[in-house]
Order: C-alpha cells, then structure tokens, then sequence
C-alpha cells in the first residue's frame, strides 16, 4: 500500500518505547491570578519650549501610551502624565496573600522559659519599660498605636525626655484644654469649622407684606477652598491622580481594544474636562500645570447612636483622584467632612376660616446637649 | 437647602472654580488645582 512519505515514520523519528511522559499541570481554574498594577508611567521628560507663532494655537498631545501588564490591560493618557500615584503600589497593597518571604525569615527563640534579667527578651531597658507598659493596665492599646508613639514621637529628634521633669505631674486633660484654647484664638486654622445662619426666604401671601426671612441658624461648615487645600497637602494626596486617562484591555488572542470603565479618573467626563481646561487660557503669568480636583459630594440623614434619636445631616466630600479602592475604604481617611445641614421641621398648627397660622420650628439635631428650638408664626391675612 | 449651599459655594470658591487654586502637592510641585464637581449623589431633608 502506497502512503504519502509525510506520514510514514521512519525508524529515527519513532518515539522510544517507554511509560509515557506526562505533563502535571493545575487546572486552569485553581490557578490564582493576583492582582497586578498598570506598568509604571516612565518618569516625564521636561518639556521644550515650543517658539510661539502669532496667530496660531498649536495644542500639543503628547500621547502617551503603557506596556500591557499580565491581564493585558494598559494605560492610554492623551496627554503625558506629570506624576503617576501607582507606582507606589505594591503587590501587597492589591492583595491579602501571606508574604511567605517574611514569614519564614522571622527566627523564633529557641529557649523561651528561660528566666534571664530584665532587658530580656528586649534589646534595651527603653524598650523593656515601653513593652511593660503595653502588656499591662488598659488592654485598648492597640499595636499601631504604640508603633505611631515610638516612631513619631519618641524617636522625634526634637523629643526630650526631660520636659517632663519641670512638670510635677503630667495631664493630658490640662494639655487638651490648652490645644482648645489655642485652636479658638487662631486664625491660621483656616479648614476648621465656621457656623452660620441660613436664611430661607417663605413667601407668606400677602401682597403688602412681601417674604418672611426665617433664619435657621447652626450651620456647621468648612469652607469648600480650605477642605481641597487640605486634601491636597495631605500624606495621602500621593495616591492622588491628576491625569486622566483611558485604562484599555488588548485582547491576546485577537489584539482588538477594549475599554474598561473602572475609575473617575478613566471616565470620558474626567478626559473631556481636563481637554477643555487644557484649552482654556492660562491664567495670566501662571505656567503651572492645571490639574482638577474632582469633586464626590454625599448626604444622607445619619442616625449617630444605636439607642435613641440623635441624627445628623452631614456632607460629606470625597475626592476622585484617589481610586476608589482607596476611597472605599473606612479607614482610609479619605472622606472629609464637609457641612451638617440643620433639619426644620414645619409643624401645622391650625387652620381657621378667617386665618391660618403656620408655625415652623426647627432643631439643630446634631446638639444632643444644647438643642435650639425656637417658633415663628405666620399670621396670614383673610382670603 | 439651597441657600445653605449658597453659603458653601461662596465667593472663594467661585473664584476657585474659575481661576484655580495653586496649592503644593504631595510630590513637592506646584500645580494649580480647579474643583470640578462630578457627582453630587444625596437626600435632601424634605420638612
């Protein structure tokens, strides 16, 4: 029987008879793709001073465009980024996987009963007293905290030991009443809390009279200003993003490109706004780079304890530049408390045929201790 | 409620929207900043 050459074997190239070799391989779906940030912005390069030409508005796109990481996924930015926040995160800060690096290298005491002096187990006597002094009295002393006491405080090169000897006895309430003292007196504390009365004009019917201007006071509030410069000069304004950009998937298989919504940051609302503030005129004499600050306002009645019926109204404002992995985060500290609105309630007291009386009153709910409540009438004239 | 916002978008911060703010950043550089709002998603005390 004729076969085409091709598909006869020849003795050279028949495998050797032996137990078949085979490939262990996990199944596909127990193999755990950690999460990977997007390949880092490459740093920027200075601009060159392009010579104006009269006349002629010459808006430069330095696109730029990042490798694709291990999902494929990369980083389109119409314009060239100046400052590029993930660069600071680390495989631990996109998953909870146990550093088996750390682990293994932390080396155990072998003779742990064993009775030695005092300084033992520690390194010194400052360490033996600051760990006696955790592991007794109250049990609330959390271990970041003491870490945040021995690297913020004590080991501050301006911190001396001896300011305290002048002092008989130390007082943390005596020091806190000095700080409030302080913080009234100031003005330098430009983010704090400012009270004002709203006015809320009600028109009453009558033609001569006009409006009634009811103020409701006990309006707590942050200037708006003063809460962005203080997010902004913030520690954690370094996650901060300031250039929009398009997050895009390449298909492996096909190379075709998709978007992927996942960030303010990477939404058109963000990419057309920073497009129209690239084109709007400078400020006058200003080279600086304009960036935005993008603003999430919330509000919603919160009750403030479990038993009882203290509420609150608050605003609060968070910021868009930061991811909202970040931001969603409780104790990432990245939500600033911006207002409390003061609910009015309108209580209908009567309606008679000849006149109607209207009495508002209003409580400013978040004073449990020192509630306002005041009444106004309205006495409106006969239809 | 409209008139306490009048009071939180006052005169400084329209000027901010506008004109922007130069405020030193975390990474040391100077940037001017302009507040855009996004989203404001909230319930409004109704009485």
């Amino acid at each position: 029987m004729d076969l085409p050459l091709s598909s006869v074997g020849t003795a050279d190239t028949l495998p050797v008879p032996e137990r078949p070799q085979r490939m262990h391989r996990l199944p596909r779906r127990f193999i755990d793709h950690l999460p990977e940030a997007a390949p880092a912005v490459a740093a920027a390069v200075s601009d060159e001073l392009i010579p104006i030409i009269p006349r002629v508005r010459l808006i430069v796109h330095d696109v730029f465009k990042t490798i694709t990481n291990a999902f494929h996924v990369l980083r389109f930015f119409p314009n060239r980024p100046s400052y590029d926040p993930e660069a600071f995160i680390s495989p631990q800060d996109l998953a909870n996987f146990p550093d088996s690096i750390q682990s293994s290298s932390t080396i155990i005491p072998e003779e742990i009963g064993s009775m030695l002096p005092p300084p033992y187990p520690y390194s010194s006597m400052s360490t033996y007293h600051l760990m006696q002094w955790v592991d007794s009295g109250s049990n609330l002393k959390s271990e970041s905290e003491v870490n945040r006491l021995v690297n913020d405080v004590i080991r501050a090169p301006d911190f001396h030991a001896e300011d305290f000897q002048s002092e008989s006895q130390f007082d943390v309430g005596r020091e806190h009443r000095k700080l409030d003292a302080a913080i009234n007196s100031s003005p330098l504390l430009k983010d704090g809390w400012h009270e004002a009365t709203v006015d809320i004009r009600i028109p009453t019917g009558d033609d001569t009279n006009g409006v009634h201007v009811f103020s409701v006071p006990g309006f707590r509030y942050r200037p708006l200003v003063e809460v962005i410069k203080a997010a902004f000069t913030d520690a954690q304004a370094r996650l901060f993003h300031f250039s929009p950009f398009r997050r895009i998937f390449v298909s492996p298989l096909t190379g075709r490109e998709t978007r992927i919504y996942d960030e303010l940051y990477t939404s058109d609302a963000w990419l057309n706004a920073q497009r129209d503030l690239q084109r709007a005129a400078n400020e006058p004499g200003c080279k600086l780079e304009k960036v935005i600050a993008a603003l999430i306002f919330w509000s919603d009645a919160t009750h403030l304890a479990s038993f009882g019926t203290a509420k609150a109204w608050p605003l609060y404002t968070f910021f868009g530049n930061l991811s909202k992995y970040v931001r969603a985060k409780p104790d990432s500290g990245a939500c600033h408390q911006t207002a409390f609105f003061p609910s009015v309630r309108f209580i209908t007291l009567g309606l008679g045929s000849r006149s109607s009386i209207i009495s508002l009153s209003f409580q400013t709910r978040y004073r449990t201790s020192s509630a306002h409540s005041t009444s106004v009438q309205i006495n409106r004239s006969p239809c | 409620m409209h008139e306490a916002w009048k009071l939180l978008l006052d005169a400084e911060f329209v000027h901010a929207y506008i004109h922007g703010i130069v405020i030193k950043c975390a990474d040391g550089v100077y940037r001017r900043v302009y507040p855009w709002i996004f989203t404001y998603s909230a319930d409004y005390p109704e009485k």
